[in-house]
C-alpha cells in the first residue's frame, strides 16, 4: 500500500477510536441530554448483553442480596 | 444540588463510590439508609453496570465488621503481645512525631522507612512521599515493587512511559499468565469478552490450563519463569520473517542491530527447549501478534515477578515498538500526564529531596532500576516530552528495594532504619522472606500502623491509627497517571469512631513536625478541588458532572514530542542500562533449577477470587468460598508423591516451609505447584502467634538472595522457584474449620 494511502487510512482510524472515547464520555454524564442517552445506548449495546447470571452471583446470602435493577 | 452535600441520616441515597478492596478501581453504587452503607450495587450505567464483582458487594461486611478498628491504639505490653491502651487520634500524633524526632536526631532522616498500599488507602494525594521528601528520607516501600509499579520504571527505560492497552479497539490480545474472571480483574475481563467479540484474537501464555487459556486462540504452556525467552523467540520468528514495522524501526529506535544480534542467541529451537513449548507454536502465536492490524500485552504481574523480570518487561516493549504496536489504535498508548488533573507526582515534592538523601535510597547500590538512581536519569526526557521531570506513574518509580529496606531495620546495614510506618499495608505478609520482615519490625524503635483491622503487621505496631475506607471519603482515582481515565468516589458515610484518612495522618505529622506551610490543604476535599483546578472546576462540580471521564488518546503523539528517553526514541538498547553497568540488551537468565531434594518448580503470589492480597479472610460470607489455603497439584505428580485431594502437605523451599490443602487439578503443569498468596487466620485473634502468619502464607517459602533476584530491579522470583511437597501424616495445628474447609 502507497504510503499516503496508509497514513490516510491510519488517520481515519484515530479519529474513529477519538470519536468512540468521546461517545463514552457522553455515555458517563450524570445528567445526560438526549443526545448523551443515545450516546449511551449505542456504548451500551457495544459492551455486548447483560450477564443473566450476575445478580446471583454477587448474592452473599446476606439478606441484602444486590440486584442489577433498582 | 452539589455532589459533595451532606447526607440526611434518614434518606436513602445513591452515591457513586470507586472500590477499592483490589485494585481495579470498578466505579459501584453505594445505598445508605439511615446513616449506613445497607448495600452495594452494580452501576446502574450500562456502560459500568458488570464492572462488580462480589468481594465490592461484600464492602458493607468488611465496613461494619465488628472487629474493625475505631480508636488508636498504643502498645503497653512486649512488641507483639497484644496489650494495648486506647488513646486519643491527637495525642497518638503527638507522641508518633516526637518519637520520630528521636529517630531522626539519632539516625538521620533516611532511618524512616515507610510501606504503603495506596490502591488501599487511596486518598493520599501526594502527602506520603511529599512528608518524606520534606524530612529528607529516600525509603519509601511498596507491594507496586513486584506489581505494576515496577513494570513502570522499566517501561520508562525503553520507550518513556507505561503503556496502557487499547483494549477498546484491539485485534489481538496477549496474556502473559494473566486470567482476569468475572470477580478477579473484572473490568478487564469484561474488556476481553468485548473484544472477543469483536474478533479480537487472544493468546494465552501460562503453564496450566487457565480459564482464558481454555478460551484462547492459541495457549502456550511455557514453564514458569521463562516469559523473557518466549519473547526472544517471538523475535526470532518476527525479525527471520521480516514481520516488523521498517518504517517504525528505522525512525523512532535505537539500537536495531544490537538487538538482532542479541535475538540471534535464542534461536526458536533453544527458545523451544527453554520453554518447554513447541517451536511451532512459538512461530504461530509471534505471527498472529506481529501481523494483527493493533495488539496488545496488557501489563501482567507474573512478567513483573520473575528472575529475568528487567529483560521480560522490556521485551514486552520491544515486541509493541518493533510490530508498530506502541501508540496506535488497538495497540498501546503512551498518554502522558493527564492534562486536566494534577497528578500526584507534582504533589509530592520530589526536587525537595537533596542528592544527598537520594544517593542514601537502600537497594540503589545493587539493584538501581526502579529508584532515584536510574529514574533522575530520565528527568531531562521526561520534562522535554510531558512537562514535569518526575513521573511516579503506579507509584513505582522512585523506590526503594524491600529487601535492603528490612536488612537495614533487622540489621542496621549500610545504615540504621529504626522507624517503620505501614499504612492499608499487611508488609510482615507482603514481601518475599517473611522471616527477615519479621526480623526487622522486631527491631524497630517506632512502628506505627494505618489500619482497618488488627493484622499481623499491626500487631507488631507501637501505635495502630484507624483507617477510613472507601465509602467514607471523597477520591478521584486517575490510575496514577497510567490511563488517562478520571473515577469520582463520593464521600457516602462519615468515618466511625476516630477514623481517618492516609491523608489526616500525613498532614497532621506535618504540621506537628515543622512543615505546616507545605501542607496548605486541610482536607481531602481542597486538595482534591486543587487537583482539578486545571478543568476550572471544583471536585464538587466535576462530581456532579460525570461519573467517569476519560482522556481521548493523543494517537503517534512522538511524532511531535518523540519518545521520553535520552535518545528521544524507543531504546531496544537501553542507554540507561548501560550507563548503569547492567547488560542494555534483553536476555533469558534461569533461576537455581529443580533438583532432587526440590524437583518442583513452585509459582506463589496465586490470586483466589474472594480475596485480594492478605484480606477478606475475616469476612465470612468470602471465607465460605475459599475457607482453606490449597496448593494445586497436576495429577500425575499428586499420585507419583503420594497425595490424595484434600490432603494437608507440607511445602517445602530451600528458604522455608508452609501447609496447604492438597487440590489436584488436571489443568495443571506437570512439575509444577501453585500456591495462593496472603494466608492468615484472623479467627485466632492477635497475639504471640500473629495470628498464624506463619503457618501458610506463600512469603515464607519465597528467599531473597541474589541468586533469586532480578539484577536490575532486585525483584524476587515467585514464578518458578524450586520446591517440593509432602504429604502430612496429621492434620497441622490450625482452627478446626479451616482443617474441614
Amino acid at each position: 500500500m502507497a504510503d499516503w494511502r496508509r497514513e490516510l487510512e491510519r488517520r481515519r482510524d484515530e479519529a474513529l477510536a477519538r470519536a468512540k472515547v468521546r461517545l463514552v464520555n457522553r455515555s458517563l454524564r450524570r445528567r445526560p441530554t438526549g443526545l448523551d442517552r443515545i450516546a449511551g445506548g449505542m456504548v451500551a449495546r457495544a459492551a455486548g448483553p447483560a450477564d443473566p447470571d450476575l445478580a446471583a452471583e454477587l448474592s452473599h446470602d446476606t439478606g441484602s442480596e444486590p440486584g442489577t435493577k433498582d | 444540588m452539589s455532589a459533595l452535600a451532606a447526607v440526611d441520616p434518614g434518606a436513602s441515597v445513591d452515591k457513586y463510590v470507586v472500590c477499592t478492596i483490589c485494585d481495579i478501581g470498578c466505579q459501584l453504587r453505594a445505598r445508605v439508609e439511615q446513616g449506613v452503607v445497607t448495600r452495594i450495587l452494580p452501576h446502574e450505567n450500562p456502560v459500568l453496570a458488570r464492572n462488580i464483582c462480589y468481594k465490592g458487594t461484600a464492602a458493607p461486611l468488611i465496613h461494619r465488621h465488628p472487629d474493625r478498628l475505631l480508636h488508636p491504639l498504643k502498645r503497653v505490653g512486649a512488641r507483639g503481645e497484644n496489650r494495648w491502651e486506647r488513646i486519643p487520634l491527637e495525642r497518638a500524633l503527638d507522641e508518633i512525631a516526637a518519637r520520630l524526632e528521636g529517630v531522626v536526631r539519632t539516625h538521620g532522616p533516611e532511618a524512616l522507612a515507610v510501606s504503603t498500599s495506596n490502591w488501599n488507602t487511596a486518598v493520599e494525594n501526594g502527602m506520603g512521599r511529599r512528608f518524606m521528601n520534606l524530612l529528607g528520607s529516600p525509603n519509601w516501600i511498596s507491594g507496586v515493587s513486584m506489581c505494576a509499579g515496577n513494570t513502570a520504571a522499566v517501561n520508562r527505560l525503553t520507550c518513556g512511559w507505561m503503556p496502557f492497552p487499547d483494549l477498546l479497539n484491539t485485534d489481538c490480545i496477549v496474556l502473559f499468565g494473566h486470567n482476569p474472571r468475572k470477580h478477579s480483574w473484572t473490568p478487564i475481563f469484561h474488556a476481553i469478552e468485548a473484544a472477543r467479540r469483536r474478533g479480537a484474537r487472544v493468546i494465552v501464555l501460562d503453564p496450566r490450563v487457565s480459564e482464558q487459556a481454555a478460551v484462547a486462540d492459541l495457549h502456550l504452556p511455557l514453564r514458569a519463569g521463562t516469559d523473557a525467552a518466549m519473547c526472544l523467540g517471538w523475535l526470532d520468528v518476527i525479525l527471520r520473517e521480516k514481520l516488523h514495522d521498517t518504517d517504525f524501526v528505522r525512525d523512532w529506535t535505537v539500537g536495531f542491530e544490537d538487538l538482532r544480534a542479541r535475538v540471534a542467541e535464542y534461536p526458536l529451537e533453544r527458545v523451544a527447549q527453554i520453554t518447554d513449548v513447541a517451536p511451532e507454536l512459538i512461530a504461530r502465536a509471534a505471527r498472529m501478534y506481529a501481523t494483527a492490524k493493533g495488539a496488545v500485552i496488557p501489563w501482567t504481574p507474573v512478567t513483573d515477578q520473575q528472575v529475568s523480570s528487567t529483560s521480560a518487561i522490556r521485551l514486552h516493549g520491544i515486541l509493541r515498538a518493533i510490530c508498530g504496536h506502541l501508540d496506535v489504535v488497538g495497540g498501546e498508548l503512551l498518554g502522558g500526564f493527564q492534562p486536566d488533573f494534577i497528578p500526584e507526582s507534582r504533589l509530592e515534592m520530589h526536587e525537595a529531596l537533596s542528592r544527598e538523601q537520594r544517593d542514601k535510597q537502600l537497594g540503589a547500590d545493587r539493584h538501581p532500576v526502579y529508584g532515584y538512581r536510574a529514574q533522575d536519569l530520565l528527568g531531562d526526557a521526561t520534562e522535554r516530552v510531558h512537562g514535569y521531570r518526575y513521573a511516579n506513574i503506579l507509584m513505582g518509580c522512585y523506590m526503594a528495594n524491600p529487601s535492603a529496606v528490612f536488612r537495614a531495620m533487622a540489621d542496621a546495614a549500610p545504615y540504621p532504619v529504626k522507624a517503620f510506618f505501614v499504612l492499608g499495608n499487611n508488609a510482615l505478609l507482603s514481601y518475599p522472606n517473611q522471616q527477615l520482615v519479621y526480623r526487622a519490625m522486631l527491631n524497630q524503635d517506632l512502628v506505627v500502623a494505618h489500619e482497618i483491622f488488627l493484622t499481623p503487621t499491626a500487631q507488631l505496631a507501637d501505635y495502630v491509627i484507624p483507617g477510613d475506607v472507601f465509602t467514607e471519603r471523597p477520591n478521584v482515582a486517575d490510575t496514577w497517571s497510567w490511563s488517562g481515565t478520571l473515577s469520582v468516589s463520593e464521600k457516602a458515610v462519615d468515618p466511625p469512631g476516630e477514623c481517618s484518612s492516609v491523608f489526616d495522618f500525613w498532614r497532621g505529622l506535618g504540621l506537628r513536625m515543622g512543615f505546616a506551610g507545605k501542607f496548605p490543604w486541610k482536607t481531602v476535599e481542597e486538595v482534591l478541588d486543587y487537583r482539578c483546578s486545571p478543568m476550572g472546576r471544583s471536585f464538587g462540580d466535576f462530581a456532579a458532572e460525570t461519573y467517569v471521564h476519560m482522556r481521548p488518546p493523543d494517537y503517534r503523539g512522538y511524532r511531535k514530542r518523540g519518545f521520553a528517553t535520552p535518545s528521544g526514541k524507543v531504546e531496544l538498547r537501553s542507554s540507561i542500562l548501560e550507563q548503569l553497568g547492567f547488560d542494555p540488551l534483553p536476555y533469558h537468565r534461569e533461576a537455581p533449577p529443580p533438583d532432587a531434594d526440590f524437583p518442583f518448580l513452585v509459582f506463589v503470589g496465586v490470586r483466589e477470587d474472594p480475596y485480594f492480597q492478605t484480606g477478606q479472610r475475616n469476612v465470612e460470607v468470602l471465607r465460605k468460598r475459599s475457607p482453606a489455603p490449597r496448593t494445586f497439584v497436576h495429577p500425575d505428580d499428586a499420585a507419583r508423591v503420594g497425595l490424595a485431594e484434600g490432603d494437608w502437605a507440607r511445602v517445602e523451599s530451600a528458604h522455608g516451609a508452609i501447609v496447604a490443602k492438597v487440590a489436584i487439578q488436571s489443568t495443571m503443569k506437570r512439575g509444577h505447584l501453585r500456591v495462593p498468596h496472603g494466608w492468615w487466620f484472623p479467627e485466632l485473634g492477635p497475639g504471640p502467634g500473629l495470628s498464624g502468619a506463619f503457618a501458610c502464607n506463600d512469603a515464607m517459602l519465597i528467599g531473597d538472595g541474589e541468586e533469586l533476584l532480578d539484577r536490575e530491579q532486585g525483584v524476587p522470583h515467585f514464578k518458578g522457584f524450586a520446591g517440593r511437597i509432602t504429604r502430612l501424616e496429621s492434620p497441622p495445628d490450625l482452627p478446626a474449620a479451616v482443617l474441614e474447609g
